[in-house]
């Protein structure tokens, strides 16, 4: 038999009821917040990644409104691409009926006022802002005007940069293109060289723009094919040298070939006519278009302006249709930049509701379970307390 | 017959005395220390009548009271290891807390201000996205110093609970001293135990031990002497020796504990363990200067993150980024009692290699040794010390000045104060280098398939680091630089020049050009803000294994694990102190129920006794009666 002192019943009784409350505290906290873990000691390592967790939630955050701006800018951009090719694309147009003889001059300028709008709403365009007032076309410079017209045609002030936004830890994308890449690296010419006709010439020949028949045996040099009567013709290199020669039929077509390309000469070139064939550079939209304006605007009253014209207008109208390709090569890629952004919003949403099932899971009370948890401590503190009042009411001396 | 009265009187007088000590015992049911009392009876020598032995009553042989040296040994032993782990687990809890609320929590914050820096990347033109950085950064600003400003409360608390303590324990040794000479003046008046005064005096003892770990001996005439520490007397017979505190030599604020002893003033502090004050030096050492220094190299890692990338940039009025933030120096605390003239300054050199801890230098025979204040661990330094040759280890850099003298003794507090000296230097948004000083481009006539990076800037300073580079191909393996010289050409091979470095790859062709140039009008550029919001997430710490949010969650993680296991070893040790004290009470304590029995036993006793006085008492008058006839 164990002796008992009267302080310790009651001190066992007591402190038994205040670690029952306690621990009725704790449960009904974690029912009221709905939250298993209050401070790191209350499970550690289940702290640490409830934090982990919440952090990866808030950078996910960010990364959507990343997102958000910018799909913004990229459409803003999509926007004006849309604009550039529906307004080069009305240019072809003029471009293809002033390319008609038979129109008289003045008909021919008017057509050129219409161009010269265009051209200026094209200029227009390439210096747009996106919602925030950057320029859209301007790479880093973007609080720099991109585009201004100076003597010299229009000039470029913006860098070849271009801006790359977080989409997630490990992807991003560029949110724009820069004036360099959307208005001025197009190929010139068929994209391997360009054809030209010597503005002095005075025959009515007509030269093509060319086609590459085999890359390999194409030599960049500037070549000359120079007429030494109205049906034979050479070709000279860049130091004067004859590389190749041949002859026509008279009135016929001169198909002149050599390393790898063939060029077209229709009409009648006179003699000492010249024509040059040049390795294809870059040619900015805008040069592209003062040319075209300036041929749909030239003279054509002898034979030999005539076949300036149609050589020049049809330099011109190629360049144009490759300015629309460019153009559209960009669109693409705007568009493959929205789908990325667009799938990665998907991949975003998937993977936040997979950490928020995680954190739920680590952090959040499972009720059922704390629910009978505080019924079994509540019988608990009851029988304590009954326990207490009852045996604390004895005593002997009751009886004395 | 007279003895039949003497009998009966003894009895009286024993049972009055037992129902005394009954109602003693009743009285002192709650009294704090006390222990029942009982009265040992025993008979009186039997006088001797020829043919027999006749009793001649009671006696009490002493009043005794019910305890023992083991049982107080137990009570006292556990009571020093739970006291002492229940003020490490109150402190903790209190560290615990702190970092408790997920939410606004140390992660969290760190987080917004990586989320404000990748609003400037999206948007770097932006002066509301610049706005939100700088409020960011001031919220970041704000909440380290908060946990370091409640951290140097907890400290400074914990220094002034230690000394209240240390008061009490003077007074408690001089109780003991005083008890001790009572004690030996009541044995010797009565060569009986004093038992209340002995109640007394162990539980100035056990308080005393509750304080701090202590030993006991006993001496004759009941006397008991206390040691303290490592043996280091505190009661001696009826002298105290006075304990106290005093200033710490490298750190004022805080205090060491002291004792008076007739050789002069003697430093126990690192001998003390146990009890509240034990708990608490084990609390600052285990977890309290740990979790600072940790804080420190959170503060020390968002710093360098960022202040080094953003040095790198440029902002949108095209100057230099410079610092974005201020951060607190090492600090150096010199011994007060060095008698050399040196100087001594720490800085930070590697991030990946600090250790957290905190250093011990001195100068011994000519030279300088290192101890890590953790481990205790010597550290090899290399270096001489002077500026242009720092002394080096583990991540620090230590410039001596002055002349030491042998002897000279210095703490290394590398972290410490780093978060105190928190702020954001960058207060208008347009001076936030979101972009980078140089761009990178290639000419459009380029006819090769060759490409030139970005762009990095190693060195922000370098006069001509924004000056136009034009590289241009000489050959397909060759290149020149502004038209002058032939460089080989490797792909991919890194060009460093005037501070910054880029690398061409691919196939360029004859003539192909490249070009490196000022960046001034770049506002527009997101480059730097990119890098900065990249170098958050970089590993930096602990030989680049760590980044600033392990960093972070290895604070938590480590003061989530140091409270739980304080907690579980206090319940622990509780259970046993629990169990020890119920042991002694169950010998020790006052039963109601049975005193109420002892008294109804004695007053029978002492009725009986009385009857005996009567009897005598009658046949005394019968006696009496019969002689007068």
């Amino acid at each position: 038999m164990t002796r008992i002192a009267t302080a310790t019943m009651q001190v066992d009784a007591i402190v038994g009821m205040l670690q029952r409350q306690s621990e009725l505290a704790r449960t009904q906290n974690e029912l009221t917040t709905g939250k298993r873990i209050r401070t790191p000691a209350d499970d550690p390592a289940a702290a640490v990644q409830v934090m982990n967790l919440q952090r990866s939630l808030d950078a996910n955050r960010q990364y959507e409104s990343n997102a958000i701006t910018a799909g913004n800018r990229v459409r803003f951009e999509e926007q004006a691409l849309a604009d550039i090719t529906s307004s080069l694309q009305r240019v072809q147009e003029l471009a293809l009926q002033a390319n008609n003889s038979v129109l008289d001059e003045p008909s021919r300028r008017m057509i050129a006022i219409e161009m010269r709008t265009r051209v200026d709403e094209l200029v227009d365009i390439a210096n747009r802002r996106d919602a925030s007032g950057e320029y859209l076309f301007a790479g880093f410079s973007s609080t720099t005007q991109p585009f201004a017209r100076t003597a010299a045609g229009v000039a470029y002030y913006g860098d070849a940069s271009s801006r790359y936004v977080n989409l997630s830890p490990t992807q991003k994308v560029a949110d724009g293109h820069s004036g360099l890449e959307v208005f001025q690296d197009i190929a010139a010419g068929n994209g391997t060289f360009q054809t030209a006709a010597n503005s002095a010439n005075s025959g009515s020949g007509v030269v093509d723009s060319g086609s590459l028949l085999s890359r390999p045996a194409w030599i960049p040099d500037s070549y000359t094919v120079r007429f030494t009567s109205p049906t034979d013709w050479e070709v000279l290199d860049g130091s004067n040298a004859q590389i190749a020669a041949g002859a026509s039929a008279p009135g016929g077509v001169a198909t002149v070939e050599f390393r790898g390309v063939r060029v077209s000469v229709t009409g009648t070139p006179a003699a000492n006519d010249r024509f040059t064939i040049t390795p294809a550079g870059r040619q900015d939209v805008f040069t592209a278009l003062d040319a075209l304006v300036s041929s749909v605007e030239s003279s054509t009253t002898t034979a030999a302006e005539r076949a300036q014209f149609a050589t020049r207008m049809s330099g011109s109208i190629a360049q144009v249709a490759q300015s629309i390709d460019h153009i559209l090569g960009v669109r693409a890629e705007v568009g493959t930049r929205l789908n990325a952004i667009d799938s990665a919003e998907s991949a975003r949403e998937d993977l936040d509701l997979e950490l928020q099932r995680t954190l739920s899971q680590v952090s959040d009370v499972d009720y059922s379970e704390a629910i009978s948890r505080m019924n079994l401590q509540l019988v608990g503190l009851q029988a304590a307390q009954q326990a207490y009042t009852r045996i604390a009411r004895l005593s002997l001396f009751d009886y004395l | 017959m007279p003895s039949i009265m003497s009998i009966g009187l003894s009895g009286l007088l024993a049972f009055q005395k037992a129902l005394d000590t009954t109602s003693h015992n009743i009285t002192n049911v709650n009294t704090e220390g006390y222990s029942r009392q009982r009265v040992e009876f025993g008979t009186r020598p039997a006088s001797e009548l020829g043919n027999g032995w006749v009793g001649t009553g009671v006696d009490t042989l002493t009043v005794r009271r019910l305890l023992d040296d083991y049982l107080i040994g137990q009570t006292r032993g556990s009571g020093t290891i739970v006291q002492g782990l229940d003020a490490f687990a109150t402190q903790a809890a209190r560290l615990n807390n702190l970092l408790g609320d997920s939410a606004s929590g140390l992660a969290a914050t760190v987080q917004k201000l990586q989320n404000a820096v990748e609003g400037v990347t999206t948007e770097p033109t932006s002066i509301a996205a610049r706005q939100v950085l700088i409020a960011e950064a001031r919220g970041t600003v704000d909440r380290l110093k908060f946990y370091d400003s409640q951290m140097r409360q907890i400290d400074s608390d914990v220094s002034r609970k230690m000394t209240a303590e240390l008061g009490e324990l003077t007074t408690l040794s001089q109780g003991i001293a005083r008890l001790n000479g009572e004690i030996t003046r009541g044995f010797a008046a009565t060569g009986q135990p004093p038992n209340d005064l002995l109640d007394q005096r162990d539980l100035l003892i056990d308080k005393l031990a509750q304080k701090v770990n202590v030993t006991t001996v006993n001496q004759d005439q009941g006397v008991v002497n206390v040691f303290i520490g490592n043996g280091q007397a505190l009661v001696l017979d009826t002298r105290a020796l006075s304990i106290g505190s005093q200033p710490d030599a490298f750190d004022p604020t805080r205090p060491v504990i002291v004792l008076q002893s007739p050789q002069g003033a003697v430093d126990i502090t690192e001998s003390i363990t146990g009890g509240q004050i034990g708990g608490l030096l084990d609390f600052r050492r285990q977890m309290l200067d740990p979790a600072r220094n940790q804080l420190g190299l959170v503060t020390v890692g968002v710093v360098d993150a960022i202040n080094t990338q953003h040095r790198l940039g440029m902002d949108l009025t095209g100057a230099a980024g410079g610092d974005f933030f201020s951060v607190g120096p090492g600090a150096v605390l010199a011994n007060g009692s060095n008698a050399g003239s040196a100087g001594v300054a720490v800085t930070r050199e590697n991030l990946g290699a600090l250790s957290g801890s905190n250093y011990e230098l001195q100068f011994v025979s000519g030279s300088w040794n290192l101890r890590r204040a953790d481990t205790g661990a010597v550290v090899t330094l290399s270096g001489t010390g002077t500026v242009a040759d720092p002394l080096r280890a583990e991540g620090l850099a230590v410039v001596v000045t002055g002349t030491p003298a042998a002897g000279d003794r210095f703490e290394l507090r590398p972290l410490t104060e780093a978060t105190a000296g928190l702020s954001v230097r960058i207060t208008d948004p347009a001076r936030i280098a979101a972009a980078a000083p140089i761009r990178t481009g290639a000419a459009l006539a380029n006819a090769g398939a060759g490409s030139i990076s970005a762009g990095e800037v190693l060195d922000p300073a370098n006069p001509q680091l924004r000056q136009s580079v034009a590289i241009q191909f000489l050959t397909p393996t060759t290149y020149s630089v502004n038209g002058a010289g032939s460089f080989a050409y490797t792909s991919g091979q890194a060009i460093d020049l005037n501070g910054w470095r880029a690398t061409i790859s691919g196939t360029p062709a004859v003539g192909d050009r490249f070009t490196v140039a000022d960046n001034s009008t770049g506002l527009g550029d997101n480059r730097n803000a990119a890098a900065i919001s990249a170098a958050l997430s970089r590993n930096v710490f602990n030989g680049g294994t760590t980044s600033v949010n392990g960093m972070v969650g290895r604070l938590t993680s480590d003061i989530g694990v140091t409270t739980r296991l304080s907690q579980v070893n206090r319940d622990t040790q509780k259970i046993m102190y629990d169990d020890a004290i119920r042991q002694r009470a169950n010998t020790a304590g006052v039963n109601l129920d049975e005193e109420a029995a002892n008294l109804l036993r004695y007053q029978q006793a002492y009725q009986a006794a009385a009857q005996i006085i009567r009897i005598a008492n009658e046949m005394f008058d019968t006696l009496l009666n019969a002689a007068r006839g």
